[in-house]
């Protein structure tokens, strides 16, 4: 007999620790369709963790919590569009420099707050009632249901993102940008701001993300609470071809193997040290896969992908 | 209003790079010291603690050149592959498995000193070319982004590591905490006045030797074609496979060597993140080597100026109660400032005011 | 309605006296550096007036066309819009006035639509509201102007021709009142020039005005209402264009340098013609979105002869050139050099085999430039400059300043950085490294693109001296003046397919239906 139970907790887990992959994923997959690699999203998702909870904390309610760590998202992504975008530096290096900054600030500053309880105060499920159902359909049922309103926006997100990228003018403006600025700004796009909407839109949905992390799935503040999940996103962003819906799609993927590994612990012979390897396993993988030429899958990618853009004034 | 016109410059005086690069590299820590007088610290404890006694107290000296080294090490490694326009983070991840490999043939092989020290020292570079491996084939035959795959082999590590201290080589004299055997002594690499002078023989070899391969060897003139231009470079027939490769086994090589060098003069033991071999230092060379500008010669006043503040960052840690994120932010806010002044030496800005 | 009394007054009575003055153009100058672009140039446009400003590449046309355009500023000079002195800042500037610059080559995002494409601009549109709404505008603009662009299409399944039409719209959308065009032919076969200029006739008609810039005499006449000719930054000549012949506007814009343009460098030598130095077998090359570019082309050059391959450019030869390089992937098909089979082994055995290659593309696989004079120049062989496995470059400086005093390349020194070289430069830097390998065949892809009179005399020079010195040439290139100068067999290329071959001598016309794709069997 097929334990629904375990099936129900795994589809429960699945679509949980999901929520961040998914926004963090979109975010990015907007930030690059504009042409700037964002590698900041560990320490911007870590950032928005630690004012997540501290906002919850502040203020009593956790959506405060979760719009504030977006903000701060945001800002810490904009630090490094500032650098990159307006300064023409070195995008990766500076992605790498935003996530120790991130990675550092959080450490020192989420000292006190290391373990404390947010008790009532994270995300509740939106449906609280009994599920009269048989056994055998309950768990199904419940896994979907039970979960806090975060969840369900999480999938309207990308969908949202999809109509606003491709249906959109602003949506054209910004993946102009990342195929060709130069050619974009002669078409009247203005590369800079547009760059910088995206970079902050998309730090946005990555502050959500690590807002949820701490709030939803973890329950409070621990140090180095991300343990990379910010990084796995960006290696998503290649698997989805820049795609929210397909971002959509990988986030559930990789997050079903990562429920899976916690459901493992214990039970399988394996060490649970080996089990914390999946995710980084398969992100390698995945990005070996996206890089193999005959799935042609490389031709999504925006076209001036990490490249500066500096407007420059022509001498004369 | 004002208006702003950016202008590109076409000749710098190696004299105007060097004076921002510097001032950059100012407004860096002064960031840094910004942040921490927020956080409440005294300004002129963090300078002092920061600057004036790593690098004047003969006592923080010591430790100040002891950090210096394997950043160094490291970090000469790392400049080789950014030459080539490869972005390895993956020096941490080597470095740990370069201690693993080490610490192995300490706790198996049975040999006299100081064939030993030789052996297990080779054991650990060839730990950190394999850690650097997979990395290096995909990027080479597939062109993966080596950034996501180095970071994730560093991941990667600190599982095997837990599993290791936590799992079979988990001294149990260790009250539950988990750190392994000290590695016999005959492996060990003394120190003078806990000073490692052959790791600094060694370092100084190390720049040596890389100078001479980038500068001056035709691997290095590949490498520089590459990282200015890799589509001609690839048209002129040399061969990216080769490059790519290469530079990762050197830089992977050097990253063990360090580990190796960490566990066998220093800790003489695996411990797990905060009694760790590496103690953060793969990702502070990354900020070494970028600071060095990638000249084989600045490393070694690079690597002493970082191992400087290592050593000044910890010391605040301990003083006021912080916790290590202190060396992260530090790294990040002067790796941030430096990247930044890279548009300064490139362009010129004209502020008009009407 | 004027009386025609005599010749002048007929020409004079629509022109002057019907037209309002749109732009005037008072003793502009442009130098720089040490360079004098324009010297006191006066220029007068009036509405419903297709004005062409014609003159060889350098006579400076581009650079006014370029200050008008607010890319550059003037040394000195005013211009006057509608009467009004004007100071043009910037493009953004420039539009705003309802001048639009249209560049040689269209300035247009390939992955998106046409419609995503106009409406980047269109200040109307709403940054929420979709694209696709513009397309009702373009269908409209379309059927006003014999214009033949569906919106929803992707501009990277345009052809050039229709990838300008879409400029065109985007310019209208501008309102446009002052329409600049820079070289618009150059790329396009006979057929569409024609359609275009019936277009532009139509947008005259409604009070506009265009400045068409043009090197080609025949088509000034062709199209103009008003012709002016510059000549090395000067204007040498400015009527009506029923006041020109074709003898006397060729006199005017060549002036007496007659004896550099018509002193071709005509092959003069007969050079015995040996056996396959590259060979092309059934080629089927991919392009970068995954259709076939090349279609199974088969392609020999012989030692001691010329093959030029002519062609509107887009229809493979990138891909073409790309695949025997060994810069391209070949689907199926073999390509034999020297009878060496390097069929998808890397460019390094090319060489090996004996092949030489002059990038179209040379700031991007031609050149590294941040290196200098001296590293570009061993580019390919460097290994052969080392001793006990480190590299000496002073053997190889030595080499350089041979290089640069045989090809005559202008540069400080061999240790100045090439960026720093001008593309002619540049171009002769490229060409004395692949020829210091003693090539047996070699590959020039559009070598004279971009390049001023005398740099390209010198190019053409030394891919005959290729020729006579018994290697194979192969020349890819969308210049069929170039082709048909050089080869000694030309091949035309379209759609992927070689359409036709001829020999030296052979119909212009002949080539020129070819490129259009229409073969007579």
């Amino acid at each position: 007999m097929i334990d629904m139970v375990l099936i129900g907790n795994f589809i429960f887990l699945t679509l949980k620790n999901a929520v961040p992959l998914i926004l963090a994923t979109t975010g990015e997959v907007i930030t690059e369709r504009s042409g700037v690699i964002n590698l900041g999203v560990e320490g911007c998702m870590i950032v928005a963790a630690l004012v997540g909870v501290v906002a919850t904390l502040l203020s009593s309610n956790y959506l405060v919590g979760l719009l504030l760590g977006g903000l701060v998202g945001a800002l810490l992504a904009l630090l490094h569009g500032l650098v990159t975008i307006v300064f023409g530096a070195n995008q990766i290096v500076s992605g790498i420099a935003t996530t120790m900054v991130g990675l550092g600030i959080t450490s020192l500053l989420g000292r006190g707050y290391v373990g404390r309880s947010l008790l009532g105060l994270r995300p509740s499920p939106l449906y609280p009632y009994d599920i009269p159902l048989p056994d055998y359909l309950k768990p199904l049922v419940v896994a979907i249901v039970k979960q806090d309103v975060v969840v369900y926006i999480s999938i309207i997100i990308p969908i949202l993102c999809m109509w606003f990228l491709f249906k959109t003018k602003l949506g054209s403006a910004i993946r102009a940008c990342g195929e060709n600025p130069v050619i974009a700004e002669s078409l009247g796009v203005d590369v800079v701001r547009t760059r910088l909407l995206a970079v902050g839109l998309g730090g946005f949905l990555v502050g959500l993300g690590g807002a949820y992390l701490s709030l939803g799935i973890v329950g409070t503040w621990v140090e180095n609470i991300t343990a990379g999940i910010g990084w796995v996103a960006v290696g998503l962003v290649a698997f989805s071809m820049w795609v929210p819906l397909r971002a959509l799609l990988a986030s559930y993927m990789m997050a079903s193997l990562i429920s899976l590994s916690y459901m493992l612990q214990g039970r399988v012979g394996i060490s649970t040290y080996f089990l914390a390897m999946i995710p980084y396993l398969t992100t390698i993988a995945i990005l070996a896969i996206v890089s193999v030429e005959r799935f042609r899958l490389r031709l999504g990618a925006p076209a001036a992908l990490g490249k500066p853009y500096i407007r420059e004034e022509r001498l004369g | 209003m004002f208006r702003v016109k950016v202008l590109r410059r076409y000749e710098v005086s190696s004299r105007f790079k060097l004076v921002t690069y510097l001032t950059s590299f100012i407004v860096g820590v002064f960031l840094f010291i910004l942040f921490e007088v927020l956080l409440g610290a005294n300004p002129y404890e963090v300078v002092d603690r920061l600057f004036v006694r790593p690098l004047t107290s003969y006592d923080d000296l010591r430790v100040s050149i002891r950090y210096a080294v394997p950043i160094g090490i490291i970090a000469s490694g790392l400049l080789i592959v950014y030459r080539a326009g490869i972005y390895s983070i993956g020096a941490e991840g080597q470095m740990a498995v370069g201690a693993v490999f080490a610490a192995w043939a300490a706790y198996t092989l049975s040999l006299g000193s100081p064939t030993s020290v030789v052996v297990a020292l080779l054991v650990g570079v060839l730990g950190g070319i394999i850690w650097g491996l997979l990395p290096a084939t995909l990027k080479a035959l597939l062109n993966v982004n080596e950034v996501l795959t180095t970071l994730m082999m560093n991941f990667i590590a600190y599982s095997l590591v837990d599993y290791l201290i936590y799992g079979p080589w988990r001294s149990p004299k260790s009250y539950g905490f988990p750190l392994t055997e000290p590695i016999p002594t005959v492996f060990t690499i003394p120190t003078h006045d806990g000073v490692p002078v052959i790791n600094f023989l060694v370092f100084t070899l190390v720049v040596f030797l890389t100078y001479v391969v980038t500068k001056m060897s035709k691997l290095g003139f590949q490498i520089r074609a590459y990282g200015l231009n890799p589509s001609t470079a690839y048209a002129s027939g040399m061969s990216f496979f080769k490059v790519v490769l290469l530079s990762f086994v050197i830089s992977g090589a050097l990253a063990g060597l360090a580990g190796a060098l960490q566990l066998l003069s220093i800790h003489h033991r695996l411990g797990p993140k905060s009694w760790s071999v590496t103690e953060g230092l793969g990702y502070t060379a990354i900020v070494a080597a970028w600071i060095s500008r990638l000249e084989p010669l600045a490393m070694i006043p690079a690597s002493l100026l970082m191992g400087a503040l290592v050593n000044g960052g910890l010391a605040i840690k301990a003083v006021l109660g912080q916790s290590e994120g202190v060396v992260n932010l530090m790294n990040g806010m002067i790796l941030l400032s430096i990247v930044a002044a890279e548009f300064f030496i490139n362009y010129r800005l004209v502020i008009r005011f009407r | 309605m004027y009386v025609v009394v005599n010749k002048t007054s007929f020409l004079y009575g629509n022109s002057i006296l019907g037209r309002e003055v749109v732009l005037s153009v008072n003793g502009l100058s442009k130098r720089f550096g040490n360079v004098v672009a324009l010297r006191n140039v006066d220029l007068e446009l009036r509405s419903n007036e297709i004005h062409v400003l014609l003159g060889e590449n350098g006579a400076g046309k581009t650079t006014l066309a370029n200050i008008i355009y607010g890319i550059y500023r003037p040394d000195s000079g005013t211009i006057k819009f509608f009467g009004k002195e004007v100071n043009i800042r910037s493009p953004k500037d420039a539009i705003s006035y309802g001048i639009v610059l249209v560049q040689q080559h269209p300035m247009l995002i390939e992955r998106m639509t046409v419609a995503e494409n106009l409406a980047l601009g269109f200040k109307e549109l709403g940054i929420l509201s979709s694209p696709k709404t513009i397309g009702r505008v373009v269908r409209e603009v379309n059927e006003k102007y014999g214009i033949s662009v569906d919106p929803e299409v992707l501009v990277s399944n345009l052809s050039f021709s229709e990838k300008q039409q879409v400029e065109l719209i985007r310019a209208l959308l501008l309102n446009v009142k002052l329409l600049i065009l820079d070289e618009p032919t150059t790329m396009l076969t006979s057929y569409e020039r024609r359609k275009l200029f019936s277009i532009l006739k139509k947008l005259v008609s409604d009070g506009r005005s265009i400045l068409l810039i043009t090197h080609k005499v025949l088509e000034a006449l062709e199209v103009s209402d008003w012709i002016t000719v510059l000549r090395r930054g000067e204007v040498v000549a400015s009527r009506p264009k029923e006041m020109y012949s074709v003898d006397e506007l060729v006199k005017l814009v060549v002036g007496d340098d007659g004896e550099l343009v018509s002193s071709v460098v005509s092959p003069s030598k007969s050079v015995e013609v040996g056996g396959n130095v590259l060979e092309v077998k059934d080629l089927i090359v991919l392009n970068d979105v995954g259709g076939i570019a090349v279609n199974k082309v088969s392609i020999n050059v012989r030692s001691g002869e010329i093959v030029g391959i002519a062609g509107v450019t887009g229809n493979g030869q990138k891909e073409l050139s790309e695949a025997i390089a060994g810069l391209r992937r070949v689907r199926d098909g073999r390509i034999l050099i020297n009878g060496v089979d390097v069929t998808n082994k890397g460019p390094s055995s090319r060489f090996r085999a004996g092949l030489a290659y002059i990038p179209e593309e040379r700031l991007k696989y031609g050149v590294v430039g941040d290196m200098s004079v001296t590293e570009n120049l061993i580019l390919k062989d460097y290994y052969m400059f080392s001793r006990f496995t480190l590299l000496r470059l002073s053997d190889a400086v030595r080499v350089a300043e041979e290089c640069i005093k045989t090809f005559n390349i202008v540069t400080r020194g061999p240790s100045e950085k090439v960026k720093a070289l001008s593309g002619g430069n540049i171009q002769k830097l490229i060409i004395a490294r692949e020829l210091r390998l003693n090539p047996k065949v070699v590959v020039a892809h559009n070598p004279t693109l971009g390049l001023d009179l005398r740099s390209t005399s010198i190019v053409h020079e030394q891919l005959l001296n290729i020729k006579y010195s018994g290697s194979g040439v192969l020349l890819i290139s969308e210049d069929l003046d170039e082709v048909i100068k050089l080869s000694d067999r030309v091949l035309v290329m379209y759609r992927g397919t070689i359409v036709y071959e001829g020999v030296r001598g052979c119909s212009r016309e002949a080539l020129e239906k070819a490129m259009l794709g229409i073969v007579d069997v």
